[in-house]
């Protein structure tokens, strides 16, 4: 079985468990439970551990979603999920400039500890108050259009929406493996 | 439709608004943001809440920032375009009927202070006074507002009646503001964690002048150490680190990196390293990566 693995981060509320519900064909795996804390405020549930979703789309070939948990104190779970990803898949909410934050502490962590290909979804792109993409790039620590990794528009709820994003995600693999052999046969 | 025609018709929908309220997103972050990103433009700041020592000037006004290519170029409390010539009547240098005159035989687009510079009615000293009064001086007031609305503008047209002529970067400014701070209530929920690292996000030394316990902080840059053991190895507060450590991301000088506990599996404790997660993935082949794009190109159009 050949299984591409990948992970689904973005602050809380950012839509991370909404989307692998809408993609996966499975019945997610979730492991909401009630808020009680300040989250409680963006809303009912959140994750404490992480989602599962899968999408198996031939015999011995499936694409497996998991999902980063929401809360920082759980935080001993990410090491778990990032060791064995092939790609992520980062989640933002355009109009919250409050979440950017957040986002940029898991974007350099991402860049700093696992190096591997990323997509940024940008969600909530139709509301009133949301930034436009290349600002939210430079909010997050992007400043320079030259190796900034894909930038998409995200409705977690629509599944042409997420596997729109999905392939953005693995053509970024795909490129970001196709240069790793290169340089491996150049090394060579 | 591909993954590019997505982002273009993304793109074509975009307005340029930048707003938010300063309890989001601090007036050091916009100040950072704005420069990173070579903003031209005018940011608005409304108070929402103020505060006793914040001088009534500034008190439920609007306070408009200028910036040309990421640099702060002039600041008012107003848009009338008066403001620069009522510092200078102010201080006794020249009348304002005899400033819109030599500013009459001037281009429209030069900014005012280059043409008075250039017509001998003040010195390049008395521009500087001009320019610290005008922005250096009430900006860093700013950074104690508890809450407020910033909008930044894009669109807005530079105000060259208003400009001396002189430019200072945001960010050295933003971290003298942050050095005069003294209540941080506003911004305790964005300071960096106490079990984070920072790494240096620029190449070599710092370029701004730092202060003497933000070298002692900076010492620790790249080198993985928690900001809580920082606290401990220079025997100041944790909340004293994160702080000075604030001003520093606000700089643009260090970032952030969450530190997570790895857990440590049979092959990881073999190969494990202090700043990068060893991954343990094969590589996915090609038919793998063409079939699954296939697939997931067939459900966007389904």
């Amino acid at each position: 079985m050949e299984i591409m693995r990948i992970v689904v981060t973005g602050p809380v509320g950012s839509g991370k468990s909404t989307f692998i519900r809408t993609i996966s064909e499975i019945e997610a795996v979730d492991t909401d439970c009630k808020a009680t804390d300040e989250v409680a405020t963006l809303k009912q549930k959140t994750t404490v551990a992480m989602d599962f979703g899968r999408l198996q789309f031939g015999p011995n070939v499936a694409l497996h979603l998991y999902g980063t948990p929401g809360q920082e104190r759980f935080d001993f779970m990410w090491d778990i999920l990032i060791r064995r990803a092939h790609a992520f898949i980062l989640l933002v909410s355009s109009h919250r400039p409050q979440d950017f934050r957040a986002a940029r502490r898991i974007s350099a962590f991402m860049r700093y500890r696992a190096k591997i290909p990323m997509v940024i979804g940008l969600s909530h792109a139709d509301n009133p108050n949301a930034w436009p993409a290349e600002e939210i790039a430079i909010a997050l620590g992007y400043l320079s259009p030259y190796g900034r990794p894909p930038m998409v528009p995200i409705n977690a709820l629509d599944p042409a929406s997420v596997a729109a994003a999905m392939v953005a995600l693995v053509e970024a693999y795909a490129r970001h493996q196709a240069s790793q052999l290169n340089c491996n046969a150049l090394a060579n | 439709m591909n993954t590019h025609q997505v982002w273009n018709e993304y793109s074509k929908g975009e307005a340029m608004k930048i707003t938010g309220y300063l309890s989001e997103f601090s007036l050091g972050e916009i100040f950072r943001f704005l420069e990173q990103g070579q903003k031209t433009g005018c940011l608005s700041i409304k108070p929402i809440q103020t505060q006793e020592d914040l001088s009534s000037t500034y008190e439920n006004q609007e306070y408009y920032i200028f910036f040309r290519l990421g640099q702060i170029v002039a600041a008012s409390p107003s848009l009338d375009h008066q403001g620069l010539q009522d510092l200078i009547e102010r201080r006794g240098w020249l009348r304002k009927i005899t400033i819109q005159r030599l500013l009459s035989l001037c281009p429209r687009d030069l900014p005012s202070g280059v043409c008075l510079k250039a017509q001998g009615a003040l010195d390049p000293a008395q521009l500087q006074l001009l320019f610290k009064q005008q922005v250096l001086t009430p900006i860093p007031q700013l950074f104690s507002l508890d809450e407020g609305w910033f909008k930044f503008d894009a669109h807005h047209p530079l105000p060259y009646e208003e400009m001396t002529g002189l430019s200072a970067s945001p960010m050295e400014i933003a971290v003298a503001g942050l050095r005069l701070l003294k209540d941080w209530t506003a911004l305790m929920d964005k300071l960096p964690l106490p079990d984070s690292t920072i790494v240096s996000a620029v190449s070599g030394q710092p370029p701004y002048h730092l202060n003497s316990r933000e070298w002692q902080v900076w010492e620790h840059v790249n080198s993985a150490i928690k900001l809580k053991d920082i606290a401990t190895a220079l025997q100041l507060p944790v909340l004293e680190v994160q702080k000075v450590c604030f001003r520093l991301m606000v700089a643009g000088l260090v970032e952030e990196i969450a530190s997570i506990a790895e857990v440590k599996t049979d092959n990881a404790k073999a190969n494990s390293s202090k700043s990068e997660t060893k991954s343990e993935t094969t590589e996915i082949s090609s038919s793998f990566l063409q079939g699954v794009l296939t697939f997931l190109r067939t459900t966007i159009h389904v």
